[in-house]
């Protein structure tokens, strides 16, 4: 072990955001496989179509309650706009144009960190309500039931995109990252080049 | 965990390769649905419609001794193959959850059903209809001889075939029966 | 194979459901509980366990009362939207050449899209098995040249089985024979979905709204933006989410806070 480790996040936020990702994983696996015919051979990881019909919708009330409690532990650190916001969306966070040096410091989470919390949110409680719909359409008028359909296919793909993004950001692209999430500990190197502003409050004495 | 960059532009290239594919295969639905008849191999049995007097042709598919399907016979000169809802639902007088298998018999004065075995049961109205018919007999009205039977009225029922009817109608009028009906008539 | 149809002539019909009893029978469905609702017709609408209904509708009609009957069931459109629709592979099908759209129900999952996309609610979901129920076009039959339960039961010659131009042509001019006493007549289904049309057709007496049918029947719009444009793109975009991932991986490389930081490393 480093010498300076500085815990990032508390067992609970932990226990939230890894079931909420094992249950996306399900639900993405299992959605593509309820999605269209030619991506029904995906089912078989979930026990045929049949199953995954089940596995899909319970797995959706696991996921919307990870996603409920991930909202209500991160949605103070991640709200808030200020100037080093939009110099760092300006400057694309040093990731795509301008360097890390140009980047505003950060505090606990960082601008593209906070609009992933926001989309991710917002798509959650779409897919939540559309799917909703699904389960019993012949309850709701006709055109809000084929709305759901097709708003749940584009939240539910949108929302891959965006954890395809999310996952890339905190494994390869930025190494020591995984661990925060993975053990809660990260280096104080890593939390002084990522989040400089988090980094002074928490080691301050 | 830190994932080595091998290992990761190996898994970047398989789901984007796997998701290229995933997009491009807009297959259209193929039609899957050919079948074997479910009265394949079953014998043909022609029959007539018991309902009414029409008469329509009907076509009893039996397999092993029980029938599978009952419907139109396409080559019946009169219906050419037409039902009606009647004739269309004759397959429900065999097969059919709610039909009686056992006798049940209610004694008079009774308010409950009680199961008896067929033998007794049709002792029992042998019994009966010889009593009643021999009490009730009418050998003569006034001067006219009549002989007939006024204490029983006869009613046939409609899961029976014409030759059946024949028996029952010729039984009835044999013990002197005059109200006898049949439910095709009403 | 030409492609099959049914053409239902409501001038005919005398409403006697043996079609109905003929489809419960062949299908071998059980029964459904009927209640009195005021009108001689049977059951308000389809279940997952009819496939074939006759609506009767009573109207005044110079001082008694006419009949207005309409045995109906699946319309078996041309490019169905249940089919559409449908994720299981087999499950709602619709056959290339004979044009009739069937629904296996050992193969239905009960995810109640097909619900949701037909225009007529024909598709009717039952809870116990988790199924959908519907017409088959009596499926076994048709592949085996048989007529349809249905048309072959009807005693009135209202349902017509046979091939679709021919009977389509024959509709036509019962059309025209129709009008002279039923001014309205008219033929509905064959111009649906913008002249895609159905395989089952009907001679009306009156306007289609008359019979509680909708005048231009559509696949709703959401579907076909699902199906047609999100579902091709779906593969594309997250691909591209990948491949911009990689790209940006080989371009830009992992950040490095090593050499930043306080030179404490990895663990």
């Amino acid at each position: 072990m480093a010498v300076h480790e500085i815990r990032r996040f508390e067992n609970s936020e932990r226990f939230w955001h890894i079931t909420g990702a094992a249950t996306f994983i399900v639900l993405a696996v299992s959605g593509l496989g309820l999605y269209a015919r030619e991506l029904s051979w995906l089912t078989v990881l979930t026990g045929g179509p049949y199953l995954s019909k089940w596995v899909h919708f319970l797995a959706g009330l696991v996921f919307a309650l990870c996603q409920v409690m991930n909202f209500l532990q991160w949605r103070r650190d991640c709200s808030g706009w200020t100037e080093a916001d939009g110099d760092w969306l300006r400057k694309s966070g040093g990731y795509l144009w301008s360097t890390h040096d140009d980047v505003p410091e950060q505090g606990r989470f960082n601008t593209g960190q906070k609009l992933m919390f926001w989309s991710t949110s917002l798509e959650s409680l779409g897919l939540f309500a559309t799917g909703i719909v699904l389960w019993v359409p012949f309850v709701f008028p006709k055109g809000i039931a084929s709305l759901s359909l097709l708003l749940h296919a584009f939240f539910g793909v949108t929302l891959i995109m965006l954890i395809v993004i999310h996952v890339y950001l905190a494994t390869a692209a930025n190494p020591g990252t995984f661990r925060a999430m993975w053990t809660g500990r990260v280096s104080a190197g890593w939390a002084r080049y990522h989040h400089a502003r988090w980094w002074k409050d928490v080691s301050r004495p | 965990m830190d994932v080595s960059r091998r290992g990761f532009l190996k898994l970047a290239g398989a789901v984007s390769a796997g998701s290229a594919l995933g997009g491009l295969s807009m297959a259209r639905p193929i039609h899957a649905y050919a079948k074997d008849l479910p009265t394949k191999g079953a014998k043909e049995v022609p029959t007539l419609c018991p309902y009414c007097a029409v008469g329509c042709g009907q076509i009893a598919h039996v397999r092993d001794g029980k029938l599978v399907n009952l419907e139109g016979d396409a080559s019946h000169p009169i219906s050419r193959g037409r039902l009606c809802s009647k004739g269309a639902a004759t397959y429900q007088m065999t097969v059919n959850d709610l039909r009686l298998t056992k006798v049940k018999y209610r004694a008079p004065g009774a308010s409950e059903w009680q199961e008896k075995p067929y033998d007794w049961a049709l002792q029992e109205v042998a019994k009966r209809f010889k009593a009643t018919r021999d009490a009730t007999f009418v050998e003569k009205d006034g001067d006219a001889l009549v002989n007939r039977c006024d204490g029983i009225a006869w009613i046939g029922s409609a899961v029976t075939d014409n030759e059946e009817c024949y028996l029952f109608a010729k039984l009835a009028r044999s013990a002197g029966v005059v109200s006898l009906e049949h439910q095709a008539r009403l | 194979m030409p492609k099959l149809a049914m053409f239902v002539d409501v001038t005919k019909c005398v409403g006697c459901r043996a079609c109905t009893v003929a489809c419960k029978q062949w299908n071998k469905l059980p029964m459904d509980k009927t209640h009195f609702t005021g009108s001689y017709q049977n059951l308000p609408d389809l279940t997952p366990t009819t496939y074939r209904l006759v609506t009767f509708k009573e109207e005044p009609f110079g001082g008694s009362v006419s009949w207005h009957l309409l045995s109906h069931s699946c319309f078996h459109c041309n490019d169905a939207p249940c089919v559409k629709a449908c994720p299981v592979p087999g499950a709602m099908t619709q056959s290339a050449d004979k044009g009739y759209v069937a629904v296996d129900r050992k193969k239905c999952i009960g995810c109640k899209y097909c619900v949701t996309a037909c225009p007529w609610g024909i598709p009717k979901y039952e809870s116990s098995s988790e199924t959908v129920g519907k017409c088959t076009f009596c499926a076994e039959r048709v592949e085996n040249n048989l007529t349809t339960a249905c048309a072959k039961s009807c005693p009135t010659g209202a349902i017509a089985f046979g091939e679709r131009d021919g009977l389509l042509a024959a509709a036509k001019k019962r059309v025209e024979a129709s009008k002279k006493i039923f001014p309205k007549a008219q033929i509905y289904g064959p111009g649906a979905y913008g002249g895609k049309g159905t395989n089952v057709f009907y001679l009306l007496k009156e306007e289609p709204s008359f019979y509680g049918l909708p005048l231009e029947p559509t696949a709703s719009a959401a579907l076909g933006f699902w199906k047609d444009v999100i579902r091709p793109l779906t593969g594309w975009g997250i691909g591209a989410t990948v491949i911009g991932a990689l790209i940006h991986y080989l371009a830009k490389g992992p950040a490095d806070y090593e050499e930043k930081g306080e030179g404490h490393g990895r663990s």
